[in-house]
């Protein structure tokens, strides 16, 4: 019974540390695409493609697991996805590397 | 039949008169000025009213002496509307929105210390609409310090940055990337529509400073540069360069600010 | 369609136009001469010239028990131009709408940022009070120094009696154009550099508008976008009613610039004789 009782303690820790984990990665996610837009200008357009797919993938998860503080993160990364999609489109419309 | 006939004749009234009301524009006569001390204050009252509370007067100067417009804007996630961002009281006590700061340590939380050393609600420091609350800030103590300007603030904000009577932070613990420099953009021109006005010289770096990239691209930027010509109108409306000046930096009147070279 | 559907569509349709004419025509009451020139001669232009373009400052004075404040324009406009004061140092042009104290005054602001003693008589409490210098209880120990002050001044038939344009023009006076000496103001482009001549609801009284004379005193800012939109509609809308009564051009020219009652000034075509007989002057 107690054996029963500690393995059931430990998967309960695990799942919660799982899901912490994945909040946890998320974030990380959320820092590593929006904390570079200052690199946009020189990212070539494949790099702002994968970054606009990552994004919008990143905005799907914020919307289930983004607890408390989702509304403020799903505006952020709204605001650095459109950022990452406006560059994407003016590089698209240049005829040619100035 | 003969209601329908009615019906159009009172349809047409009722647009005449909306037209004529439009077409007795405010044009012609001079607006009331802000003070040097008002300007820049955005009033907020999504939910302050409905819950028995006076509206929020937020002084931009106070702010913008301190932090660069993109910590607010876009690290905090403050829209750039009045009311857009529905600032709830929980979100603020969560460290969200103004609570990021006003904890009580960066700056003043909800409550502060009384005279005893309890702590007493302070509300009113930010809930102020229409109530004569002292400011703890005095803005003309602040601005005898300051560069001049003409309009606005009467303030000049960025040879005050330049000349350090101002620093403005750009990074929060917890909230904010740590950010490179953004590579330096060359100062470009904007043809004016109106051709005897001077050409506007633009420059990114100023704005790139203080703004990051994300505040107006693509939201007030949309397009490529020069594909889409804008008028003053629209600016004056609030639209382009309009959501910045006009309310918070300096105001379109001053025209020689961004018509600088002359085509002459 | 019936014949009785067809007037009662007809009616409607009549009613429908007539309803716009006056919606267009009816917000702007076109005044009969006789009245026209009995307001015209209602006007402050029409008093004594050494009272032209004195504004009383009454609003905080007199709740203090102190008499309210007699603001010369000729005396002031003499030494600056509109901009130093109205943009520069924030007055208001409407009356009350400066927010002066005289807390405001002491810490240098407002009538403060001259009268420091420095470069006017001191707002303070120092050796001498000078309160009755601006709180006037008898405006006549102001009216006696005008004709001293402008004896020199080329002269007008209206307002002041003074010409300004002309006086500033030959350099009579030499009014400091800023308040902080750094400033350099915007050239004004070269097409407007020649008067325009503005359309009226009558051609006779088309109207020349000088860009020149008016940046010598203000900018662009005094006057664009608030009271002159600079989206091009035209200038027929700008009515002799509106004007007296403060918009457009009357923001300025009823009260302190020259007064609407020089009508040649800016109507040139109009025979001002002949205008001034049929107006009862």
């Amino acid at each position: 019974m107690r054996v029963k009782m500690v393995i059931g303690f430990l998967a309960a820790l695990l799942f919660f540390a799982t899901t912490v984990g994945a909040a946890a990665t998320w974030r990380e996610d959320f820092e590593r695409l929006c904390g570079t837009t200052e690199r946009a200008d020189s990212m070539s357009l494949e790099e702002l493609k994968q970054v606009v797919v990552e994004a919008d993938q990143l905005l799907e998860t914020i919307e289930k697991d983004g607890g408390e503080q989702k509304k403020l993160y799903l505006f952020r990364l709204r605001k650095c996805r459109d950022f990452f999609a406006y560059m994407l489109s003016a590089k698209e419309m240049e005829p040619a590397k100035e | 039949m003969k209601k329908k006939c009615l019906g159009m004749v009172v349809l047409l009234i009722l647009m005449t008169l909306l037209v004529s009301l439009v077409e007795a524009s405010m044009d012609g006569v001079r607006r009331k000025k802000q003070r040097p001390h008002e300007y820049g204050n955005v009033f907020i009252n999504n939910f302050s009213e409905k819950n028995n509370i006076e509206a929020v007067v937020f002084p931009h100067w106070v702010h913008r002496a301190r932090f660069t417009c993109r910590v607010c804007h876009i690290d905090i996630g403050f829209a750039m509307r009045a009311g857009e961002t529905k600032t709830k009281e929980g979100d603020n006590l969560n460290g969200m929105y103004c609570g990021t700061c006003h904890n009580g340590k960066i700056s003043f939380g909800p409550k502060e210390k009384d005279f005893f050393g309890g702590k007493k609600p302070n509300c009113e420091r930010c809930h102020s609409y229409n109530k004569d609350v002292k400011m703890k800030n005095d803005f003309y103590e602040f601005q005898k310090e300051m560069p001049r300007d003409r309009f606005g603030n009467r303030i000049d904000w960025l040879k005050a940055e330049e000349n350090n009577k101002v620093k403005l932070v750009d990074y929060i613990e917890g909230v904010s990337f740590e950010r490179k420099p953004i590579k330096l953009q060359r100062d470009f021109s904007l043809n004016p529509k109106v051709v005897e006005m001077p050409e506007i010289i633009f420059s990114h770096e100023k704005h790139a400073k203080w703004n990051g990239c994300e505040l107006c691209h693509p939201d007030l930027f949309g397009v490529k540069r020069g594909s889409q010509p804008y008028s003053m109108q629209e600016i004056f409306q609030g639209k382009y360069c309009g959501a910045c000046h006009d309310l918070v930096a300096f105001p379109n009147i001053d025209c020689q600010k961004c018509h600088t070279k002359s085509v002459y | 369609m019936t014949a009785r559907r067809r007037k009662v569509w007809g009616l409607a349709f009549f009613a429908c136009v007539f309803l716009f004419l006056i919606a267009f025509r009816g917000t702007e009451v076109q005044a009969d001469r006789a009245d026209f020139a009995k307001v015209l001669q209602m006007m402050p232009s029409d008093g004594p010239p050494e009272r032209y373009g004195n504004v009383a400052l009454r609003n905080r004075s007199t709740r203090k028990g102190m008499a309210p404040v007699i603001f010369p324009h000729w005396l002031h406009r003499a030494k600056y131009t509109c901009n130093v004061c109205h943009v520069d140092l924030g007055f208001s042009m409407a009356k009350g709408g400066s927010g002066i104290t005289r807390g405001a005054n002491l810490a240098g602001r407002f009538c403060g940022a001259c009268h420091d003693g420095k470069i006017a008589f001191s707002v303070k409490y120092d050796e001498q009070k000078y309160c009755d210098r601006c709180h006037l209880a008898k405006v006549s120990s102001l009216d006696e120094r005008f004709k001293e002050f402008t004896k020199d001044f080329p002269k007008a038939e209206y307002g002041n009696k003074i010409d300004w344009v002309k006086t500033l023009e030959q350099g009579v006076i030499k009014p400091k154009t800023s308040f902080y000496s750094e400033e350099t103001f915007l050239d004004l482009p070269a097409n407007l550099e020649q008067p325009l001549w503005l359309g009226t609801s009558s051609p006779r009284s088309k109207t020349i508008f000088s860009h020149k004379t008016h940046v010598a005193w203000t900018d662009c800012s005094g006057c664009h976008p608030e009271i002159f939109n600079i989206k091009k509609k035209g200038t027929e809308s700008f009515s002799m009613d509106k004007n007296l009564y403060g918009w457009f051009c009357g923001t300025c020219h009823v009260r302190v610039s020259f007064p609407m009652t020089d009508c040649n000034r800016c109507h040139p075509n109009i025979k001002s004789g002949i205008a001034g007989r049929s107006m009862g002057f």
